[in-house]
């Protein structure tokens, strides 16, 4: 005769254990690979000067637009050919690496602090601040972003600084959005009552029962926004005005070799597969670090 | 300190929200006292303002307008450090426990935090507190370092209660504590807090629908309609003889097994009025099946005492 479970039972079937966060990522496949190639374009980015074989604009005036080693007329030397300049292209898509992941990281760090930070403080106190700010980002999603980011880069020339700005420039904004209205929400939750009941202050409300629950969207953010950024930052420098010209980065390879694409493919698909693997590998990492930022999906 | 000083005197308090344009008149003034160690029942349909009145009394909210004044001292009038302080002694259990606990907080932070607050408790000494506040709830201390949603609707109530308890608190507002929960746990959960009330000899506002459960734990019940009192007095003669209308037809309204159908269990027609929309005269006569007086349209009845700590504000009724 099976008899009804008591409560203690019950929680001892679903919660033997309590796995962390990263046992849960790690339980999550996709999420695991994704992360080791991100991993591993990190480590090429910091690398970079062991790993190349070549300086990345070094010019072998013997050796201009060679196709990869598997390619007829290929050579050892240069395993993924060169460009119109001579230069080793598998050595600039390491160097490359640094350009791209460090300005997203250096972009998505600062917006993310500063919109998240500006979200919360207007969710939670609400009044004056929070309609000027509102009324200001209402401003800057009037604006286009690449056509602020030409003006600025424009006018101060191609300098890591301005780029860098000119990307967190708009940036901001989804990280404020995402915080505010979460906030909004969350303020007013019963567990956000009751902390302040037993006496806690507003500091310890808003970072430590409030936070922790808008965490997970705004690392998704995050990732999604890295991935943009990664792709703004190629886009100018396609456009010739992103990184300056003696700083390898993929988007102004892309730029360089979309004239040979017909005769010389290598030269810009190379560095745009580099691109299409990093973004993807940043995407799929974020949904996994939602998945693993929810207490509710570690039973 | 004296004595028979009530622990809260809540005066004329008011709760009006903005709905567009008009008022939500949620509580609209409500006068009562709450003596030391008694337990008052504040009962009442849903949407009568009972809980509001339960966030005013703890300061969670506002008042409109109005005083409430905890063991002598003007809590509204407090800066807000001061009132920080004062907080932990009036505690608030709430109506939804999968609401009420930080799903990214594991039990033993939350019930630790008013220690950590207010007694700089920590490392061992913080462990042995709360394992023991879990302990005379009912909860296994070894289950301390799971989350929220690791707990069925029963076990989190009483780490709700857990996490009261650890405030030290002298008066426990405990809104519609055991509504949301399944029968059986119910009555597991009322005696957790009976024995509690006695053994830290709690002040408690006991709030809910339900008569029978209101009038199994209080001494004193208040009647609720539309964000008034309409009735308060000893739980025994609210519950036997009721003198507002509105009082006798929810208590006519408990089924009781094995009880003949009552000689007339009077029948309330409709719904509540809205609280956007309150009735003139006494809000309780659209419903009333009394025979109003033209008075009952026009004016409002006020508390008036029939017996000994009995009021109501009905101009019928008659003690």
């Amino acid at each position: 005769m099976p008899e009804a479970l008591t409560d203690d039972q019950i929680v001892e079937t679903t919660a033997a254990t309590t796995p962390g966060m990263f046992a849960v990522l790690l339980r999550n496949r996709v999420a695991v690979a994704a992360g080791l190639v991100v991993l591993a374009f990190v480590a090429v980015s910091v690398l970079a000067p062991w790993l190349a074989p070549f300086d990345p604009n070094l010019q072998h005036p013997d050796a201009i637009r060679l196709p990869p080693v598997w390619q007829s007329g290929g050579r050892a030397e240069f395993l993924l050919g060169t460009d119109a300049l001579g230069r080793d292209l598998l050595s600039r898509i390491l160097y490359g690496a640094k350009v791209s992941i460090g300005l997203g990281v250096m972009v998505v760090l600062l917006t993310m602090v500063v919109g998240t930070g500006l979200g919360m403080i207007a969710g939670y106190f609400g009044g004056w601040f929070d309609a000027a700010m509102s009324r200001l980002v209402d401003v800057l999603l009037a604006f286009p972003f690449l056509i602020f980011a030409l003006a600025i880069m424009a006018a101060t020339g191609p300098n890591l600084t301005a780029l860098v700005l000119a990307l967190a420039f708009k940036g901001w904004v989804d990280f404020y959005r995402v915080a505010r209205g979460d906030v909004l929400s969350a303020r007013h939750a019963d567990y956000v009552t009751a902390a302040r009941g037993v006496g806690a202050g507003t500091a310890h409300l808003l970072l430590r029962e409030i936070l922790p629950n808008i965490v997970p969207p705004i690392i998704v953010l995050a990732t999604l926004r890295m991935a943009t950024i990664i792709i703004s930052e190629a886009s100018l420098s396609f456009l010739g005005i992103g990184v300056p010209p003696s700083i390898p980065a993929w988007g102004t390879m892309v730029s360089d070799g979309r004239g040979d694409i017909a005769t010389a493919w290598w030269i810009a698909t190379f560095p745009g597969l580099a691109i299409l693997f990093l973004v993807l590998a940043v995407n799929l990492l974020g949904e996994g670090l939602r998945d693993a930022l929810d207490p509710r999906m570690r039973l | 300190m004296n004595e028979v000083s009530p622990l809260l005197r809540v005066t004329d308090l008011v709760k009006h929200y903005r709905v567009g344009r008009r008022a939500l008149r949620a509580v609209d003034g409500v006068t009562l006292e709450v003596a030391r160690g008694e337990t008052l029942g504040l009962v009442g349909e849903s949407g009568c303002g009972k809980s509001t009145l339960g966030r005013l009394i703890c300061c969670l909210e506002p008042p409109t307008s109005g005083s409430v004044v905890f063991d002598g001292v003007d809590v509204l009038a407090l800066p807000e450090r001061e009132l920080r302080r004062m907080r932990p002694r009036m505690q608030l259990i709430f109506q939804d426990p999968f609401a009420s606990l930080n799903p990214h907080k594991t039990v033993r932070q939350i019930v630790g935090l008013p220690l950590q607050l207010w007694e700089r408790s920590k490392g061992e000494e913080l462990r042995r507190r709360v394992d023991e506040l879990l302990e005379t709830v009912g909860i296994d201390p070894r289950q301390a370092d799971r989350f929220p949603h690791q707990f069925s609707g029963g076990q989190r109530q009483r780490i709700g209660i857990a996490r009261a308890l650890a405030c030290k608190p002298d008066l426990i507002v405990a809104d519609e504590p055991v509504a949301s929960l399944d029968v059986s746990i119910q009555a597991q959960i009322l005696q957790v807090m009976r024995d509690l009330r006695q053994r830290f000899s709690l002040t408690t506002i006991f709030i809910s629908h339900d008569v029978s459960v209101v009038s199994h734990v209080s001494d004193r019940i208040a009647v609720m309609y539309l964000g008034k009192v309409v009735e308060i007095g000893p739980a025994q003669s609210v519950i036997a003889r009721s003198l507002h209308p509105y009082s006798r037809a929810l208590v006519g309204a408990v089924p009781r097994v094995g009880a003949e159908e009552g000689p007339e269990a009077p029948r309330l027609k409709g719904e509540p009025p809205s609280p956007l929309a309150v009735p003139s005269g006494c809000r309780f006569h659209p419903r009333c099946y009394l025979n109003q007086a033209a008075e009952c349209r026009q004016v409002e009845p006020e508390l008036r005492a029939l017996a000994p700590g009995h009021l109501v504000a009905c101009h019928l009724a008659a003690g």
